[in-house]
């Protein structure tokens, strides 16, 4: 066993070039597929990073049974071991409180039903920069106890700043919930919905309204590493009392899911195809070679080595040079996926426009996700070890002494 | 000849004799369901009642008065605990308002809100707006007899007519022969499963009548929840206008 | 003469010239198939959001978009789309009144969104009535018919026969209900559609709201090219300045931020796939070189001069290259119009493909341009990738290169 390893090493090396131009093959595999599939995750990893950010945040705090049945009886209070839970987690960059429920705004002659949602100002701005989306007046403090309305909800209801704005719904088992607030200031969101029907109070004043001293409906949570969700997620979930619930953005987002699922498969076609044409390359380089050491093998069989240990050597060689050519690939393309994770590419044209108009950078980035380093390596491997049965068969077809002759 | 002809005869008779039982028995279920409806109503009618919501966890009760005139209008005056104490509900016909005194603003409840729990109850505002539903939107049909409470009771199925807006599929109510009052009820959903129940009992007299005083409305499918409404007074025919029922009058209704 | 002599030598070694002209006609199906599905993926999506979604044009009262409010309508909507649909341009024309409603069952209540539609028209302007996968679109004679989709069944506990109580603001501002019955049930492949467009006939809703006859809250125009759609938009705009009249792509901008993002991701990827594809010659074109180290030796031993040498071995990566773009494109024709007409099923790799705009089959397609341009670049690239072993062919000593290795 050690004899044949010594021997594939040693054969590697006594043709340079042609090892060399095999490696190449390899490691062009490598760095083109790491380098596609890098991009494809970034652009979806910048996709749901935006999707959270203005909603639910990559992971949501809630007691069990919010999600599904989203009435104000459902929110919970939140003790010192729940919050030290959530600041001591070393994933956890950002934990935005809310306390939000449905209820009636009107103005006199109008009413339409909207979302009305107590928020912390600062962390709500930190987690989804709504203080920039204010056009009109000033954004919210906490102690203040005036309200924020999307410019569409106060056109609808023709009010002005300053007007007064009604709200009325249902609070805390069952009580009425009424209250009148000024309108401090109107924010223009990108989203319809956002305009026309979610209002914004401080979460001391959305509090007093539903009757929900000290409780929250939710707190959203965003993530240093995104990568690192379903651990963070399952961290959290056993350090918090069992009448909680740590739900993860997939559950709260499928229609975000399905659409990434349905670009996914269109992409990975595209991998597809540039597997079909990297890994000729691969096979055409170890045909070639194969061709290239017809003599070489003819003669080692000749001089007596079994066709079992020159097939087994053969096997090693290449599979030294696919280790070394995914090694040396994925560490040449590192860098740069590293490159374009931090900076970028710019988008530009209409494209750009419509996401800058959303809110959303207009950028393609590169994922640096280790799985998709795995992936390919272990693919490009593959695609190898299936080129690799060309030489193999060819030894083994090998008569004895014809092939000298040549 | 003759004896084929008395053959048709009788045959003919029966079958008019049979239809028109089947018939008289119709009306008289539609007859009795109205009575029963009558009977809670009155032409108008004026109470003071107490409403116990029942939740696994939490239970509230909320006290009020309430005007009636007929099955269009009614006026619901809350009168304790402090925090709900003032706010009136009106209704006109398929119109609801709600009058907040601490927001000083009279509101008029959307198509949206319509299907909202009234109060946080088991009663929708839907409920409240189409009382007289049981009557108009249903056929009747007498399905036996039942003793309930120890009352004899029509057991009476209720199957809603073709263009009805109504959601339930079937309704089974029992009203007692004698006194033509209601005293349970049970709502069926569009695969014939069980949804609400609805129970009376403590018949006692009011004013002139005799009346069930408590009510209790239970979603079965969820555990723990029911609604108790208690009626501590109920008076009839009191001489009320359709004046009463107005927004103005919102206010100032003590 | 060198021609004759370049095209023998590459005969001559059957299984080298094979791997390199599959390598080049690999490429260059590589780049011209993908760009082609790319371009079926951005072609599908458009397709379905136009006639499933928002037709070509829109045209509405100004301000209805922002809270559809019933009373903002057209007033003349019907005689608007007699008039529009002599357009030569147009292919059909459809109003239809919109509106929020509630609607209720025993067991749970929603809030949707109704779409009172004059069936026939309706079937012209979108394909909706195509994905009715329970009970029919309109078909049944009931009165007072909704189709409704497979979300909004769900949560409802609703199926065909049901009846919905829907909750409803008449013109004069009155609360009014209404029993509809279930006569289809649609699903397309957007969950949100499902959960909340329902559809019924629109002189149902109008009698029920009061709604006038001939007006209606939006018109829907389907074109007959795509293409029309600025033009067609601008000339309603001027003959109706006092609506708003808006294209797709107004109306739903999500699209154009797909194709747009699509398309700058398709060049990237056709620059990996000639990067791959150079690199490939370059590999191949080498070794094959290095492999003929005795032979080239040989010639310039007897003679030839370095530079006809190099002039030889280009010629013989131009007509490789040649071949391989010639074979390349007749491959990637075949395959586009194969699965241009079969179409690529998505849904055997997820179950979420079915978010790509609302079909789960891609058929990738291709202007002749684009095989042109490809084709050209690939052959442009393949002669760039042969310069470097051909360098190195005249950096052979003769002698060490007849003695062999």
């Amino acid at each position: 066993m050690k004899q044949i390893t010594k021997l594939a090493w040693r054969n590697l090396w006594r043709n340079k070039r042609r090892t060399a131009i095999t490696l190449a093959s390899v490691l062009m595999a490598v760095i083109l597929a790491v380098a596609i599939r890098s991009f494809q995750k970034g652009v979806y990893e910048n996709m749901i990073s935006n999707a959270v950010r203005f909603s639910t945040g990559y992971l949501q705090a809630h007691a069990k049974g919010y999600w599904e049945d989203k009435s104000i009886n459902n929110a919970f209070t939140p003790d010192a071991h729940f919050d030290n839970v959530i600041a001591d987690d070393e994933n956890v960059s950002l934990a935005v409180p809310r306390l939000e429920s449905f209820a009636l705004a009107s103005s006199g002659p109008h009413t339409k039903g909207v979302e009305v949602i107590g928020i912390d100002p600062a962390k709500e701005n930190k987690m989804n920069g709504l203080a920039k989306k204010i056009v009109e007046g000033k954004y919210l403090q906490m102690s203040d106890d005036g309200i924020l309305v999307g410019d569409g909800l106060a056109k609808y209801l023709e009010l002005k700043l300053g007007d007064t704005l009604v709200l009325l719904g249902q609070g805390y088992h069952g009580m009425t919930a009424a209250g009148k607030y000024a309108i401090q200031g109107i924010f223009h969101y990108p989203v319809e919905q956002f305009n026309n029907g979610i209002v914004y109070l401080s979460l001391t004043e959305a509090r007093k309204l539903f009757g929900t001293e000290g409780m929250l409906t939710s707190v959203s949570l965003m993530l240093n590493n995104s990568a690192q969700l379903d651990k963070t997620a399952q961290r959290i979930q056993s350090s918090v009392d069992t009448t909680m619930e740590i739900m993860e953005w997939q559950k709260m987002n499928k229609s975000l899911v399905q659409e990434i699922q349905g670009d996914n498969s269109g992409g990975i076609i595209m991998l597809a195809i540039l597997y079909l044409v990297v890994a000729f390359g691969v096979f055409g380089t170890i045909h070639m070679m194969t061709m290239e050491r017809k003599k070489e093998f003819a003669v080692m069989v000749a001089i007596g080595m079994r066709k079992m240990k020159l097939m087994a050597i053969v096997f090693l060689e290449t599979v030294f040079i696919a280790c070394i050519g995914i090694a040396v690939g994925c560490i040449i393309i590192l860098p740069v996926v590293f490159y374009f994770h931090n900076h970028p590419i710019s988008l530009t044209g209409a494209a750009a426009a419509a996401y800058q108009q959303f809110g959303i950078e207009a950028v393609l980035p590169a994922s640096l996700q280790s799985s998709i380093f795995i992936h390919q390596g272990i693919t490009v491997l593959c695609i190898a070890l299936v080129s690799v049965f060309y030489p193999l068969w060819y030894v083994g077809r090998l008569p004895l002494l014809e092939n000298l002759k040549q | 000849m003759k004896q084929k002809n008395l053959k048709k005869l009788r045959l003919l008779v029966t079958v008019i004799l049979l239809f028109s039982f089947t018939c008289a028995r119709s009306q008289n279920a539609t007859e009795i369901v109205k009575k029963a409806n009558d009977l809670m109503n009155g032409k108008t009618s004026e109470s003071i009642a107490s409403m116990t919501i029942q939740r696994p966890g939490w239970s509230r009760t909320v006290s009020m008065k309430t005007w009636s005139l007929g099955n269009d209008y009614y006026m619901i005056l809350i009168t304790a605990p402090a925090q709900d104490k003032g706010q009136v509900f009106l209704k006109r016909n398929n119109e609801m308002w709600n009058w907040m005194p601490s927001i000083s603003r009279i509101i008029r409840i959307p198509p949206s809100m319509m299907g909202q729990n009234w109060m946080g109850s088991d009663f929708t505002n839907n409920d409240l707006v189409k009382a007289n539903s049981i009557v108009d939107d249903y056929t009747h049909k007498i399905l036996g007899s039942e003793t309930i409470e120890g009352y004899d009771c029509y057991k009476i199925e209720l199957t809603p007519k073709p263009n009805a807006a109504v959601v339930w599929n079937k309704i089974i109510l029992w009203i007692a022969k004698k006194q033509s009052f209601l005293l349970q009820a049970e709502y069926y959903d569009e695969d014939g499963k069980l949804v609400n129940k609805e129970i009376l009992s403590d018949v006692k007299k009011f004013n002139d009548r005799e009346l069930p005083a408590t009510l209790e409305m239970i979603p079965v499918k969820e555990k723990g929840k029911k609604t108790i409404l208690h009626f501590q007074q109920m008076t009839f025919n009191t001489p009320l206008k359709e004046s009463f029922f107005s927004q103005q009058n919102m206010k100032s209704v003590r | 003469m060198l021609f004759r002599i370049s095209w023998r030598n590459i005969w001559r070694n059957k299984s080298r010239t094979f791997v390199i002209i599959t390598a080049i006609a690999l490429g260059l199906w590589g780049g011209i198939f993908s760009t082609a599905f790319m371009n079926g993926m951005t072609e599908q999506q458009i397709y379905s959001s136009i006639h499933t979604e928002t037709g070509h044009i829109q045209i509405n009262a100004k301000g209805f978009l922002l809270n559809y409010d019933m009373l903002q309508y057209i007033p003349n909507a019907d005689s608007m789309a007699v008039s529009i649909e002599r357009d030569p341009a147009v292919a059909a024309v459809s109003p239809r009144i919109q509106m929020m409603a509630m609607a209720s069952t025993a067991s749970s209540s929603t809030g949707v969104m109704i779409n009172a539609v004059e069936i026939d028209k309706q079937k012209k302007v979108s394909d909706l009535h195509k994905s009715v996968i329970k009970g029919t679109y309109f078909e049944d004679d009931r009165s007072n018919p909704i189709v409704i989709g497979q979300q909004l069944a769900d949560k409802l506990h609703a199926n065909i026969h049901s009846r919905i109580v829907m909750t409803l603001q008449t013109l004069e501002n009155e609360i009014t209900y209404a029993a509809f019955t279930v006569v289809g049930i649609y699903r397309t492949h957007n969950s949100d559609f499902d959960r909340q467009q329902v559809f019924v006939r629109r002189k149902d809703l109008q009698s029920l709201i009061s709604f006038p006859e001939h007006a209606a809250s939006l018109i829907t125009v389907l074109l007959n090219k795509t293409d029309d759609s600025k033009e067609v938009t601008a000339r309603l705009k001027k003959q109706y300045p006092s609506l708003e009249v808006q294209d797709w792509q107004q109306l739903s901008p999500m699209t154009q931020v797909m194709s747009g993002t699509i398309k700058q991701f398709s060049l990237i990827f056709v620059g990996i796939i000639l990067i791959a594809l150079a690199f490939g010659i370059i590999n191949t074109m080498l070794m094959a070189v290095l492999d003929r180290t005795r032979e080239i030796g040989m010639l310039l031993s007897i003679g030839m001069s370095p530079s006809k040498v190099f002039r030889m071995i280009m010629l013989e990566t131009i007509l490789l290259s040649l071949t391989g773009a010639a074979a390349g494109v007749m491959v990637s024709v075949f395959t586009i119009m194969y699965f241009n007409h079969a179409g690529i099923d998505l849904s055997m790799l997820g179950e979420g493909a079915n978010a790509l705009g609302y079909s789960t089959m891609v058929y990738p397609s291709l202007g002749f341009e684009f095989y042109l341009q490809l084709a050209a670049l690939v052959i442009f690239i393949a002669m760039i990738a042969g310069i470097f072993p051909a360098v190195r062919a005249l950096k052979m000593n003769p002698s060490e290169a007849i003695r062999g290795e």
